[in-house]
């Protein structure tokens, strides 16, 4: 084997036992993944639509008793949870501005009672948090299905024309697979970026880089080793996400898992670019930290907002920067059962970067 | 007499307006112990660092084993070994792997058993630097020096902040070295080191080398021209009661 090759090979080997070695990166790398996703995953698995809400009863019909009773009847409304320790409105509402409730439904006074036509009358009444409605328009949406429902049974007259509600299922996209995206990608930004960011600035002033300095080794065979380290670092980590996330979960990945394998090596190739950069262009630690953390903030910004509250220009923009084909090629692969034909583009953009990104790190780069 | 292995014409070193290395001259012979004696600030490190090739040369030439430096610094980096003078490892990568790590960048693999048994670290092998003394990472640094076994070995200030037992080891290992046919060159502002390692010293200050020859013949020109010190004649000193006390084995 000739002398550059040894000598690269024997530093990624050698880097690699030694990050394998601290706790940290054990830690905050290959643990605190797995943790999320237990937690996550669990919570995902157990969630189910419950809406918790109280009957207040203020009306003394019978209609309204009736009413009264299906409403706490369990499992009469299927996604009704209904607490019977509140008594009064005002109570009801400070359990409500507490949290501890999404709902007040109230058969008010002169409920059920009978019109002139023979038949029981009256509105039930929502009460909900202004700031999260969703919940209690949900539950108003409810009732005037049950009270439609109702209407038809003692009138015996069905209304002309209605609306019919059709869920669509194009996206097929579960909360897993959310979970399970943003988890790979945590996990490569942690490695490429946050932790090689810290260990390199640290190893040039400690002076250990200034050593290699006086041997033949070579600027571009520590580029190099540094990259194969933190990938072989990063596909460890992910490994151990995808495993978990199958293996517990029944993560359903639908596309091709060497696909998958290759497309988060070339991502954490990519990071790992990113966090050579700030490790090349920091001085000490603590610039190192400053330009790791504004880095991700930077880029996660771009994938935190929906697309459709920015402007078109700044859409097309975050289309382009590192995240975005990252994100949406795990996304397409581990969801859609995208191919490498379908990848295309998102490989293009990330192919640019990482020319781009190494160029400037190698230009940039100082051995102290 | 042995050939010049090292030869030195006119280094200069400037930052700015600051010219710290003011076009000094030497030669060093093949296989002999040469030191660079002088205090803080005399320009000794950044001697060593321009022919180390760490650091780039202002004015002057250097010519190592018929090597330019200037123009051939990867041929250079080949066949020296250097001990710096903070010295810095990987954490957690162990005395031998980081022998091996070294040994890999000149295209080679090394023995590293036999170079650690060589400067008394053996039983060190597993341990990472960071656990171990002062004395005991000055001689990891010299063993790092040797993976190569290079032409030139330089050391930086080899013994600072070393206790005198382990100060004494590593005059022998540097004696050991030389034994080698490996020359050897130091910066020291110890005198006694200096005057018992040594075979030549250049004596610097100021950016300048303001002395150079043999100890014994530097002491003899002293004399002669009047000089006389005075003698205060004991059989030992502070440091002989030291070793006495503790012990002369390496107790690291």
């Amino acid at each position: 084997m000739n002398a550059y090759l040894l000598g690269l090979l024997t530093l990624t080997w050698t880097q690699v036992k030694r990050l394998l070695r601290e706790p940290f990166v054990l830690g905050f790398n290959f643990a605190l993944p797995l943790i999320l996703l237990l937690v996550g995953g669990t919570f995902i698995n157990n969630a189910d639509l419950t809406l918790r809400a109280v009957v207040l009863n203020n009306a003394d019909s019978p209609f309204a008793r009736e009413f009264e009773a299906l409403l706490t009847e369990e499992g009469a409304v299927g996604i009704l949870s209904v607490r019977e320790d509140v008594a009064s409105l005002d109570e009801a509402l400070a359990s409500l501005s507490r949290g501890e409730l999404e709902s007040i439904i109230q058969l008010p006074e002169g409920f059920g009672d009978l019109d002139e036509a023979g038949y029981p009358s009256g509105n039930v009444v929502v009460y909900y948090e202004q700031s999260s409605p969703q919940a209690g328009q949900t539950l108003a949406s409810i009732m005037q299905s049950i009270l439609d429902e109702t209407n038809i049974a003692i009138t015996g007259i069905v209304p002309p024309l209605g609306v019919e509600q059709r869920p669509t299922t194009t996206a097929n996209r579960t909360a897993l697979d959310e979970l399970y995206s943003n988890l790979v990608l945590f996990t490569l930004l942690s490695v490429g970026v946050f932790v090689l960011a810290n260990v390199l600035p640290k190893d040039k002033q400690l002076g250990v880089l200034r050593r290699f300095r006086v041997t033949p080794f070579r600027k571009s065979q520590l580029i190099l080793g540094t990259m194969l380290t933190y990938s072989a670092i990063s596909m460890i980590a992910v490994t151990l996400v995808t495993a978990a996330a199958v293996l517990i979960f029944d993560l359903d990945i639908r596309g091709d898992y060497l696909l998958l394998a290759i497309f988060l090596l070339l991502s954490a190739i990519l990071l790992t670019g990113f966090g050579l950069l700030v490790g090349a262009l920091a001085i000490n630690e603590d610039q190192a930290a400053i330009g790791a953390i504004t880095l991700s903030i930077i880029l996660l910004g771009t994938l935190s907002l929906p697309s459709w509250v920015l402007p078109d220009w700044l859409q097309t923009l975050t289309d382009y920067l590192p995240l975005a084909p990252i994100i949406d090629g795990i996304r397409s692969i581990a969801v859609e059962g995208a191919s490498l034909v379908d990848l295309v583009p998102q490989l293009a953009i990330m192919g640019l970067w990482i020319a781009v990104i190494y160029a400037i790190s190698v230009r940039c780069f100082r051995w102290a | 007499m042995p050939d010049n292995i090292l030869a030195v014409e006119g280094l200069t070193k400037r930052y700015g307006d600051k010219t710290v290395v003011k076009g000094i001259s030497f030669t060093v012979r093949e296989g002999e112990v040469f030191g660079i004696l002088g205090p803080n600030g005399a320009g000794k490190t950044t001697t060593l660092e321009m022919i180390e090739t760490l650091r780039p040369i202002d004015a002057g030439s250097v010519v190592l084993d018929s090597i330019d430096i200037t123009r051939h610094p990867q041929r250079v980096r080949q066949i020296i070994g250097v001990q710096m003078q903070a010295t810095a490892f990987y954490t957690r990568v162990n005395l031998k792997e980081q022998l091996h790590l070294l040994a890999s960048f000149y295209g080679r693999r090394v023995n590293a058993e036999k170079l650690l048994a060589d400067v008394q670290l053996s039983d060190k092998a597993a341990s990472y630097p960071e656990t171990l003394s002062g004395g005991q990472k000055q001689r990891l640094s010299i063993a790092a020096a040797l993976v190569n076994d290079p032409r030139v070995l330089f050391l930086d200030e080899p013994s600072t902040g070393l206790d005198p037992q382990a100060r004494r080891h590593l005059w022998e290992l540097v004696r050991s070295i030389q034994a080698r046919g490996i020359t050897v060159i130091l910066t020291t502002h110890y005198m006694e080191e200096a005057e018992t390692l040594c075979d030549r010293v250049a004596v610097m200050d100021a950016g300048g080398i303001i002395a150079l020859d043999t100890p014994q013949k530097l002491v003899e020109d002293l004399l002669a021209a009047g000089f006389k010190k005075q003698v205060d004649v004991r059989q030992a000193d502070l440091e002989d009661v030291f070793i006495h006390l503790t012990g002369k084995a390496l107790r690291e």
